[in-house]
């Protein structure tokens, strides 16, 4: 395996762990505040309690999304140091939304958290448009980090900064990536509350029925994305579509898990909607709702993977061909393959351990005494 | 602010531009702030292991409360730091994009395993904790709290290690020494000595065309440069790193814990409710062994100053040297003796260092690079005419009119780490141990003199509230000496800040905008953490309660 090819899988894995844990706060920032809103239209109590779960959620996974981002943007820099700087100069401003975001979103999580039942329901639920503006300025900001991969505007003689904020791809990605957080959002939400001893089933119902719902723009959105892609971005298209749509695909390694996202992805809706049902008749859909929740994030990982590897040998594509991942990759030093194997051993702990705290804070809403 | 040599390309290095002063003040502000949030971050599991211990030992429920308390406290300040942390990364990397130099060579190791390890370990570790505090056993609860503190410092090394080479490049060997001959070498030689200079060929290039960091902008960058660090492990080596973290965390335990004696002790002079000094006692001892062990660390980070940092050094002792520190040597007993141990060892000015500048005679950088990287002789442009010797002057005279400032600073620091030291005598001698004659000497202080000023009860929060004082004082100025004494590099005798700083424009709006967020999270944080801390109940009700 050439240090290229390492450093472009170890890049797409610290994202995807990243990813793992991010949709889930957008989803949930997003959902709470519909439902809390939601609760003081109608003055439902189970509406309220549902947007409570469902902001517990989203605090429970905020830290360590952020712990994830850090080692992504670590190695993103160690790794490839001028693509790091190209997307420095290149997407300042974008950069620096997204940071906004990121800096306004812990204190009116703090807000939105403490004065929930303090003031009037009206006031609270207009607190969380900052809120929710707040999350979503992050993805707003940093997709275009992604737009610019895919048609790289810094190539183009007298670029500005400002320009960057033109890029043909960023609308159906930002579109698609948005819609993808809520429906993931909904469907581990739908998961965590079925799998808890008492489950709520009217929020398992809801939170299915958010999910559901949401499927069907999310695919449009999807096909927004890929006819975006196959305008400016052909090499991308073949690798994603392959020959079944007729394309002659560069490499074998993407289309197939393409296929098996959106295979999965007719799977989860089926077992969402047989869930949905079983929620309906009163009855508790413990296995499907979590095996909902899994496959959403299961086919949130492959079309990533598909979206981001898809790109290889290149990095900044454009059209058939562009600036390939071994021009970019790090040279000032070797990279120690012990150094990158204790940092894997060290997250994957840490995962595991946060993933039993977070199982015994969230599913079983607190921890044994002794 | 630095004096111009009369060359345009030599100024371009050194001179700071508009943007670059911008991008200071935003930066000084951020690191600031995130060192506030990191010294409470680090004090405060302390303060929390001193009361869960005595609760364990004496089953006092009143240590058990304000352990949870703190803890609830200490959740929301780490959230803070992390929040702080992710702007000034981000910051770093946006602000002074040639920083993502260190992330690919000589910082990868500590940064990745700061990232990787430390922080992701300290994430998990604090939310475990705060979860299992009072309710699991004490050795589980113990082991996981001073575990997360382990790692928190541990995180410290690691970023401090990066500092530290910022400081002194560890291992980059003579190549600082060529382009400035007063600079010692910075251990073994493990930069590649052709990768080095097309490297700052590449950055110096782009700053006489705007902004050095552009050089990292270009596709071909990595490949230009080549190898250039062969030892990524070297920096976790470097005698630097080692002084200033312990020096470093020694200094935000102080803070950290000294914010809860403060706190503490406002409580008491309020309330004149005893439980506050019985709280306060156990921290006191915290307090005092690291208070009293800083001046041991600091006296060897203070020889790495003398070592490899001499420019830095001269501009430290700028107020007691007087004018004559402008000039070839001169003579000052007490800091020679702590610099050198030799009170007659004269301290150099700085007409010593433009003098060895001189030794590099009319060699030009266009004659440097045709004998050792005439491949990177095109990067030159303008700056091929210019000599080395201009070159090394200009680098001296950038730090002279900030002499008085870092003086000013090493100073304070000075003078507030010997009070600082004094009240830890005082408070360790009169109320935690007693010591045959010392005792009495620091009683007879305590209770006499200072009893008689402040009144006798008030003698012990006076003494606590100084010291949380002092730490901060002693440790924002000391890391202002640190940080302003580097100038004119960011990377001492490698890099210049122009040469750091972005190629977008840092205008005095955007810096202010920057600024004023920041002070909105400063001022909001501030009133979180004072929020939960004074609702004890809080953490059980974030919990929830038994299913």
């Amino acid at each position: 395996m050439n240090s290229a090819f390492l450093s472009f899988v170890l890049l797409g894995f610290f994202l995807e762990m990243h990813l793992v844990f991010v949709n889930v706060i957008i989803g949930a920032a997003i959902l709470t505040v519909l439902v809390r809103y939601l609760a003081y239209r109608r003055n439902d109590a189970r509406l309220d309690a549902l947007a409570r779960d469902m902001f517990r959620l989203m605090v429970a996974t905020d830290l360590f999304a952020g712990v994830w981002a850090t080692i992504l943007t670590v190695y993103m820099a160690s790794a490839f140091p001028s693509m790091t700087a190209i997307f420095m100069k290149a997407d300042f401003y974008p950069i620096a939304i997204a940071l906004v975001g990121i800096v306004a979103s812990i204190p009116l999580i703090a807000a939105y958290w403490h004065l929930w039942g303090r003031i009037g329901p009206r006031t609270h639920s207009a607190l969380g448009i900052p809120l929710a503006a707040s999350v979503l300025l992050v993805p707003i900001g940093f997709r275009y980090l992604f737009a610019e991969l895919d048609y790289p505007q810094f190539i183009k003689p007298g670029f500005s900064p400002i320009d960057a904020f033109a890029n043909p791809i960023y609308p159906p990605l930002i579109a698609h990536t948005i819609i993808g957080a809520v429906d993931i959002g909904a469907f581990v939400l739908a998961a965590v509350l079925a799998a808890r001893k008492n489950p709520d089933l009217y929020g398992v119902r809801l939170s299915l029925g958010v999910g559901l719902a949401l499927l069907a723009p999310q695919a449009v959105a999807g096909g927004y994305y890929f006819a975006a892609l196959a305008k400016y971005d052909p090499y991308i298209a073949a690798n994603v579509a392959g020959p079944l749509l007729g394309y002659d695909s560069p490499s074998g390694l993407f289309y197939p898990a393409f296929y098996a996202a959106v295979a999965l992805a007719v799977a989860l809706g089926l077992i969402a909607t047989y869930a949905f049902y079983q929620a309906t008749k009163g009855k508790a859909p413990r296995a499907t709702a979590v095996a909902a929740g899994v496959l959403a994030e299961a086919v949130m990982i492959l079309m990533e993977y598909v979206n981001d590897g898809a790109r290889y040998p290149y990095m900044f594509v454009t059209g058939n061909g562009g600036i390939p991942a071994a021009q970019l990759v790090n040279q000032l030093i070797q990279m120690p393959p012990a150094a990158i194997y204790v940092a894997l051993g060290s997250t994957l702990f840490f995962t595991a351990l946060f993933s039993i705290a977070f199982y015994y804070a969230v599913v079983k809403r607190l921890l044994p005494e002794d | 602010m630095a004096i111009s040599t009369g060359d345009g390309a030599v100024d371009a290095l050194y001179l700071h531009t508009a943007s670059a002063d911008n991008a200071l003040v935003v930066s000084t502000f951020g690191i600031y702030l995130h060192a506030a949030f990191v010294s409470l971050t680090l004090g405060f599991p302390l303060a929390i292991l001193a009361w869960l211990i005595e609760w364990y030992r004496t089953g006092d429920g009143l240590y058990l409360k304000y352990a949870k308390t703190l803890t609830a406290v200490w959740a929301v300040n780490f959230a803070l730091g992390v929040v702080t942390g992710t702007v000034v990364e981000f910051g770093l990397l946006d602000i002074w994009p040639t920083s993502i130099l260190l992330f690919s060579s000589s910082g990868f190791v500590p940064l990745f395993y700061e990232a990787t390890i430390a922080f992701i370990g300290e994430a998990v570790l604090v939310g475990l904790f705060v979860m299992a505090v009072g309710r699991w056993r004490a050795r589980y609860t113990l082991s996981i709290l001073l575990a997360a503190w382990a790692l928190g410092s541990l995180s410290g090394y690691f970023i401090l290690t990066v500092n530290a080479w910022m400081n002194v490049p560890w291992g980059v060997g003579g190549i600082p020494r060529a382009l400035y001959p007063f600079l010692p070498t910075y251990g073994p030689d493990a930069a590649n000595l052709t990768s080095a200079l097309t490297l700052a060929a590449l950055v110096m290039n782009h700053t006489l065309a705007g902004a050095g960091s552009a050089a990292l902008a270009n596709v071909n960058f990595t490949q230009a440069v080549g190898p250039f660090f062969a030892d990524p492990w070297l920096p976790l080596a470097n005698p630097d790193a080692i002084s200033t973290t312990v020096h470093t965390l020694l200094a935000a335990y102080a803070v950290g814990v000294g914010a809860v004696a403060l706190a503490l002790s406002a409580r008491y002079l309020r309330t004149r409710d005893e439980k506050y000094l019985k709280l306060l006692k156990p921290l006191l001892w915290i307090m005092a062994v690291v208070v009293l062990a800083q001046p041991i660390s600091g006296h060897f980070m203070g020889e790495d100053v003398v070592a490899y940092q001499p420019l830095k050094f001269t501009a430290s002792v700028a107020l007691t040297g007087g004018q004559a520190v402008y000039g070839y040597s001169f003579n000052d007993p007490i800091e020679a003796l702590f610099a050198y141990g030799n009170p007659n060892h004269p301290i150099y000015g700085f007409q010593y260092y433009l003098q060895q500048c001189g030794a590099l005679g009319n060699a030009t950088f266009g004659q440097l690079y045709r004998q050792l990287d005439p491949q990177a002789l095109g990067y030159l442009g303008p700056l091929a005419n210019a000599t080395l010797a201009q070159n090394c002057e200009a680098a001296v005279l950038s730090l002279e009119p900030l002499a008085p400032l870092v003086s000013a600073m090493y100073y304070t620091m000075v003078g507030s780490g010997i009070l600082l030291a004094i009240a830890a005598l005082l408070v360790l001698l009169t109320y935690l141990v007693r010591a045959p004659v010392l005792s009495a000497i620091a009683d007879f202080i305590n209770f006499k003199l200072l009893g008689r000023l402040l009144g006798k009860d008030n003698v012990l929060p006076f003494l606590a509230s100084a010291m949380a004082v002092l730490s901060a004082v002693a440790a924002s100025a000391g890391w202002a000496a640190r940080e302003v004494g580097r100038q004119p590099w960011t990377v001492y005798g490698l890099f210049t800040t122009n040469e750091v700083v972005t190629s977008v424009d840092v205008t005095p709006g955007f810096a202010a905008f920057v600024v004023l967020v920041l002070a909105a999270i400063a001022a909001l944080g501030a009133a979180a953490m004072y929020y939960t801390a004074t609702r004890p109940g809080l953490i059980d009700k974030l919990r929830g309660s038994h299913e």
